[in-house]
């Protein structure tokens, strides 16, 4: 027979997985009112890229209130920015800038269409896999060996003694447990502040976006303003490198990654390599220059709809182009 | 001539970069048993409790999810929220029952701890697995929120840093931790 405990605690977590399912479920609700934005932005404004919400409303026939809502999703999403007052401007789908880079990349591009926008980040994946994720096992397998260590004296006695020591005297005993939990909740958190920094270390860095008309620009130096350029008819080749553990990463992590190589001519002629690492979404990237290179954009028009929706997929995810 | 370049794009962006769902689905059933059979083990060998067997069962469950799983659909979604809830609630459950609700009663610096670890483990869970909904983009709620935890952290930390009689190094420190908390709650965009 099941104690009562352990029914009570079986119930609790059957009642948190059915509340949070059901609360997940009417979260991804379909929005007709986004959708219909969606599909108005993208057959009136593809080419134009800013609208205004007075003309949307009219083209939309959605009430004010309720067209703002759904740009406000659509802006979380990042599909749509605001630029002033009522007038908005659309974002091509694999822009994954932040609005100020997004701005200055469009201020040094003379307004230029900008197809893609990214950082590379060349300390991915080892740097994340070593130091980052490592330390944190390193703090898990900490907390466990003390706990261990502290229950049964295996492997040493050594090491919750040493926990125990460092812990106030007269409350040590009785905080042994939660500290370790402490210890294993802080090293989370000192992951996440390093994951932040080394993002924002690339943002700094390693910004590269194509244009429509001004090819590759990227920075080259952290006070640099997009000073790398590869001019469209520059671009001799462009080839995708996704190593193996680009590849097995990519399986798992949010985001796939991987080296896109472009071959171009100098402006002294010689022909020169240059790779972008750990590019976000380096397949989307790759077709994108080897498009600006060939001067074949149909395809945005073709599936503008399909990716602003994959893009806008946190405002309404359970739609498919 | 044009649509060449975008076949990826055609299917669905990420899907090029994921295993085959039906391959995922397996790949979680697979790893799902293995961590409960040893779950079993350890509590066949070693005595675990059943409570403790279920708890980790489920936050075991919960972390693996969402690195197996990369089909996005409502039902997927809304399953990863499920997963959440159960793992919350587990956790929840074992503090109160453990050390809160435990003989004697717990001193204020221990009690300041579990807040500490259920603030983190919250958190962290909700990014782990409703990234969906995590606040990349700054507003005034992600602010309030993140304001709200984080006064809540430092107080915490603050009474455990107390026990040591530090005086305003306490505070320092305090403030400092908590400055690197404020800033997982309100995490860098994941690209």
């Amino acid at each position: 027979m099941v104690e009562l405990e352990t029914a009570m605690l079986i119930a609790s977590v059957l009642a948190g997985f059915i509340v949070c399912f059901v609360l997940g479920w009417r979260l991804k609700k379909r929005d007709p009112a986004v959708e219909k934005v969606v599909d108005t932005i993208v057959e009136r404004y593809l080419d134009e890229r800013k609208f205004n919400l007075g003309d949307l409303a009219k083209e939309t026939g959605l009430d004010r209130p309720v067209l703002e809502r759904a740009l406000r999703r659509l802006e979380r999403a990042g599909v749509v920015t605001r630029v002033r007052g009522d007038t908005y401007r659309l974002k091509d789908p694999l822009v994954f800038l932040t609005e100020r880079d997004y701005d200055r990349a469009v201020r040094i591009t003379k307004d230029d269409n900008i197809l893609y926008g990214a950082y590379q980040n060349p300390y991915l994946p080892r740097l994340y896999l070593l130091c980052v994720y490592g330390l944190f096992l390193a703090d898990l397998v900490f907390a466990v060996l003390a706990y261990l260590s502290y229950t049964m004296g295996w492997p040493s006695p050594t090491i919750s003694r040493w926990v125990l020591k460092i812990l106030p005297p007269d409350k040590a005993e009785e905080l042994f447990v939660p500290f370790l939990l402490f210890m294993v909740g802080m090293g989370m958190v000192f992951v996440d502040f390093l994951d932040n920094l080394i993002k924002g270390w690339a943002r700094e860095r390693y910004m590269v976006i194509v244009g429509a008309l001004s090819g590759v620009s990227y920075d080259v130096s952290l006070a640099d303003e997009l000073s790398g350029r590869i001019r469209r008819g520059r671009i001799v080749d462009v080839d995708l490198d996704v190593s193996l553990l680009q590849k097995l990463i990519n399986y798992f992590r949010s985001v796939p990654l991987g080296d896109v190589k472009v071959r171009y001519r100098a402006e002294e002629g010689e022909e020169r390599t240059i790779v972008f690492r750990n590019m976000p979404f380096p397949r989307e990237l790759f077709y994108v220059i080897r498009s600006v290179q060939l001067g074949a954009l149909g395809w945005r028009k073709k599936y503008a709809r399909t990716l602003m929706l994959w893009r806008a997929r946190a405002a309404l995810p359970s739609v498919r182009g | 001539m044009s649509e060449e370049f975008m076949p990826e794009i055609l299917a669905e962006v990420e899907a090029g970069y994921r295993l085959r769902p039906a391959t995922q689905v397996g790949l979680m059933l697979i790893l799902s048993l293995l961590g409960l059979w040893l779950i079993y083990l350890a509590r066949e060998y070693y005595g675990l409790p059943l409570d403790v067997c279920i708890i980790a069962a489920t936050v075991y469950l919960a972390l693996l999810y969402p690195l197996i799983i990369k089909i996005k659909n409502r039902f997927t979604i809304a399953l990863s929220f499920a997963f959440y809830g159960a793992a919350m609630a587990a956790i929840i459950y074992w503090l109160v029952r453990h050390t809160f609700l435990a003989p004697g009663g717990l001193s204020l610096e221990a009690i300041a701890l579990y807040v500490i670890f259920l603030e983190i483990i919250a958190m962290e869970l909700f990014h782990h697995l409703c990234e969906e909904y995590v606040f990349y983009e700054r507003d005034w709620r992600s602010y309030l929120l993140t304001a709200v935890l984080s006064a809540g952290f430092f107080a915490c930390l603050y009474v455990f840093l107390s026990a040591y009689a530090l005086g305003f190094t306490a505070i320092v420190i305090a403030a400092v931790l908590t400055m690197m908390y404020a800033w997982a709650v309100l995490p860098e965009k994941p690209i």
